[in-house]
Parts: C-alpha cells; sequence; structure tokens
C-alpha cells in the first residue's frame, strides 16, 4: 500500500510542479525533453537501488508524465468540439445556423492561426517568405499517422 | 530480478499489444463505428485482465495488482489518442494540406481550410457517434456522458486559467 500511495505522490507532485510553473512563471515544462529527462533519471535510479518495487513506481511514473504531456494541449488549447458541446450547452438547443454563428464568433479567428503558430514553434513547418514547408519532423510524423490510417483502416476527414 | 517480478513488469505492455490486436481485428471485421469498437475493445481487454489477476491473486501484492491495471489503462489511453489524432486533429490537417501543397502561401492555408469546414466536420462526427441529434433544423445534446467528459476538462482550463 505504501508503494502505491508513493506512486500517486510522484505523480500529483509533477502536476503540482507542472501548474506552478504553467501559472506563476507561464512557462508550459510539458515537453519531450522533460520526458526524456524524468527517463534518464528514473534509469539511473532503478539501476542504483536494483529494487523491484522501485521500478514498478518509476514505470508507473514515467507512464503518468507521457499522459500528461499527451492530455495538456487539450487543456491548453480550445478545440473546435469543445467550442461547440459549450455553445450547445448554454443554449440547450440550437439551430445549426446559430450554432454555427456562435461557433464563427469564439473561434474562427484564432483556431487555425494557433495550430500553424504551434506547428512552426515545434519546428514541424518552416516558414520561408510567407510561405509554408514541411521539415523532415513533419514528414515523419505525416507517414507515421498516414500508416496508423491504413494498418486501422481509420477514416480521415480529407 | 526473479522471473515472476520479470512477468509482473512486462504483463501490462502484453496486455495493451493484446488489446491493439483485438481493435486491429475488429476494424477489419466489422463496419460498426470506429469509437465504439475501440471503447469495447478496451473493455473486454480490462476486463480480461481483471479476470486473471483474480486467477493469479494469490501471486500477486497489493502494489503488483495497481501496477499491472494502472499500466495497462495509461497505455490504452496512449494507444485511444494515436487512434484519434489522424481522425480529428487540427494540427495533423494542417500539417496535410502543407504536404499535399508544398510552399502553399501562409494565407491561401485559410482559404483552403475554412472555419466553416471545420464546424461542418465535427458536426458530422458528432451527428454520426450520436453525441448530437438533428432534428429538422434543431440540434441538441444527445449524449449526458459528454457532460463528464466536459465537466473535466473545464475543471482543468480553470486551474490552468484557460477560458473556453
Amino acid at each position: 500500500m505504501e508503494q502505491i500511495i508513493n506512486t500517486t505522490i510522484y505523480c500529483f507532485t509533477f502536476f503540482l510542479i507542472h501548474l506552478t510553473f504553467y501559472r506563476l512563471l507561464s512557462i508550459n515544462i510539458n515537453k519531450i525533453s522533460t520526458i526524456i529527462l524524468i527517463f534518464l533519471i528514473s534509469l539511473l535510479i532503478s539501476v542504483k537501488t536494483n529494487s523491484s518495487e522501485t521500478v514498478l513506481n518509476l514505470i508507473s511514473f514515467n507512464l503518468f508524465v507521457i499522459c500528461f504531456y499527451i492530455l495538456m494541449p487539450g487543456i491548453i488549447n480550445n478545440g473546435p468540439a469543445l467550442v461547440i458541446i459549450d455553445i450547445l450547452i448554454k443554449n440547450k438547443i440550437c439551430s445549426k445556423q446559430k450554432l454555427k454563428f456562435l461557433f464563427n464568433k469564439n473561434v474562427a479567428s484564432t483556431v487555425i492561426k494557433n495550430r500553424l503558430k504551434i506547428n512552426i514553434e515545434t519546428k514541424i513547418v518552416s516558414r520561408k517568405k510567407n510561405r509554408l514547408f514541411l521539415s523532415n519532423k513533419g514528414k515523419v510524423i505525416i507517414y507515421f499517422f498516414n500508416t496508423i490510417t491504413k494498418i486501422f483502416k481509420l477514416k480521415t476527414y480529407e | 530480478m526473479n522471473r515472476l517480478n520479470f512477468l509482473i513488469v512486462f504483463s501490462p505492455f502484453v496486455f495493451t499489444l493484446f488489446y491493439v490486436l483485438v481493435f486491429f481485428l475488429v476494424q477489419q471485421l466489422s463496419n460498426k463505428k470506429y469509437l465504439s469498437k475501440l471503447i469495447y475493445s478496451f473493455i473486454f481487454v480490462l476486463l480480461l485482465e481483471i479476470f486473471l489477476i483474480t486467477k493469479f491473486y494469490n501471486f500477486l501484492n497489493t502494489q503488483q495488482i495497481f501496477y499491472i491495471l494502472f499500466i495497462f489503462i495509461c497505455n490504452s489511453f496512449i494507444f485511444m489518442n494515436l487512434i484519434q489524432i489522424p481522425i480529428s486533429s487540427l494540427q495533423v490537417k494542417l500539417l496535410r494540406i502543407i504536404s499535399k501543397n508544398n510552399g502553399l502561401n501562409e494565407k491561401k492555408i485559410n482559404l483552403k481550410y475554412t472555419p466553416s469546414n471545420i464546424f461542418e466536420e465535427r458536426i458530422k462526427t458528432f451527428i454520426n457517434n450520436e453525441t448530437i441529434i438533428k432534428e429538422k433544423s434543431i440540434l441538441k445534446l444527445r449524449s449526458q456522458k459528454i457532460l463528464i467528459f466536459y465537466m473535466f476538462l473545464k475543471y482543468f482550463k480553470a486551474l490552468y486559467n484557460v477560458r473556453l
């Protein structure tokens, strides 16, 4: 039981550190480099201690950090689906035209701009003289997701 | 680390692989909506995992049971997101547009993918997965389950001072 409490404390501490950095210092520590750093520290600890309980704890903590990394963009950015749900909850019943009007009023100007900004900041897309090009990182990402789409026969918005 | 501990460390990853395989097979064989298949495959493997834990209960301690369940749930969350991203992520959609039109002008991207497109795509998805029902021209929420998800996100957004 003590080990379960330990895992919970590690996860909660990470969440609090992230929240503090984000709210007080406007720094988002939710990055690939953070995941790699935590993984390397965990690896070092597990080799040094050589205890199976610690290994289980560290694997749990590392996976929590990865899940948190996936979850955070949805919290920090407002996705269009969430905006539609929000409008419908506030208005209960809505005509499609009214919903579209409220949606355009809320997010239309920012939604694509924000995503494009993130893609440029993370160097997935490069910008040269107002023209957009896919970087090698971007090509790998597209190839990866296209492979998943083909393997699992998923239907995307095309 | 003895053989049992080794097995325990890897078992949730094996269960996740099994979950991926179950979803893959169901996708090939059935024409139903992918989201329900993704969720039902997860529930099936989770129940199987719980059944096996109860079978071998005497060999496991509380921490190991917690580890097996926690890691499987985390891995499943990652897999569900991997499936969801190519379908509904705006960032990936933008990457696809740029990939097809390399050297696209920044302003033209707004003409190729308008907010109206995004709205129509999302409404179509919501109607397909029965989150929203359309009666004549009126749209209303059908699934109350979405409210739990909505409240969870709203609470976290408030914590992070993000306005919806």
